[in-house]
């Protein structure tokens, strides 16, 4: 797809979420409603300089502007990054997600709501849970409690990306 | 909750209300299993309070997978809220 055909869809999709109108977009941008509706049809670009009014305007970053859902995706599984306090989502709404792919070609992937890792963690059962019963596994120097509070603070995506010896392949990605 | 196991020869579904796999009563049953067979001590009180935040996420996050397993012979377990 080309580059002005995504950030269309981009502005469209987040135009659409705030439930405003081209005119009210052209408006707080100072441009016209025709220049609005040329970027979201993907006829044209907006200007360099605009980008980051418009981010700002919607409350994204200038990169998530530019990239398609698919990459925006994998990006935000890929990369570990810090979103500050008024972008963040709420703690409850966070997703840990273990990807384990192991040597001998099977796939585990376990998808735990931030809360109950926290509950885990309250009375010590994930610290035991990594220590004992995953034994030599590679998890098992993780600590879940420290995944928790960074996650918490804000750093989300691939916290934790562990190749071991015998071909395992172990990825803990917050979301 | 829903566990879901596939295999060539075999496929079940099992359906769980949460409110039945996480009370009071398996909390004690999975406090006295905890210290025979590992020896770990946690008690009643801390496994009800988990149970509780179970069944709140199970509520919240219905339908979502909890865990996929999917083995090289091409069996596969589900576990969905």
């Amino acid at each position: 797809m080309h580059i002005a055909e995504i950030v269309g869809k981009n502005l469209l999709t987040l135009r659409k979420e705030k439930n405003w109108t081209q005119d009210e977009v052209a408006e707080k941008l100072g441009v016209s409603a025709q220049a609005v509706s040329k970027w979201e049809t993907g006829a044209s670009c907006p200007d360099i300089s605009l980008l980051p009014v418009i981010s700002d305007l919607y409350g994204v970053l200038v990169d998530d502007l530019l990239r398609d859902e698919e990459e925006r995706r994998k990006r935000k599984e890929s990369v570990m990054t810090y979103v500050p306090e008024e972008k963040r989502k709420k703690p409850e709404e966070l997703l840990f997600r273990v990807l384990v792919d192991s040597g001998d070609g099977d796939k585990v992937r376990i998808n735990l709501p931030l809360p109950l890792l926290k509950a885990g963690i309250g009375f010590g059962m994930a610290s035991k849970f990594t220590s004992k019963f995953l034994g030599e596994d590679a998890l098992k120097d993780i600590d879940l409690e420290q995944i928790f509070r960074l996650a918490e603070s804000g750093v989300i995506g691939k916290l934790i990306e562990v190749d071991s010896g015998n071909g395992d392949h172990v990825e803990i990605v917050v979301e | 909750m829903k566990i879901v196991i596939k295999s060539e020869s075999f496929h079940m579904k099992l359906v769980v209300p949460s409110a039945l796999a996480f009370n009071r009563c398996m909390a004690w049953l999975w406090k006295k299993l905890l210290r025979k067979e590992f020896s770990e001590e946690i008690s009643g009180k801390e496994w009800r309070k988990l149970f509780r935040t179970v069944r709140k996420t199970a509520r919240r996050y219905r339908g979502m997978p909890l865990v996929e397993v999917e083995e090289k012979s091409g069996d596969h377990v589900y576990i969905f809220f």
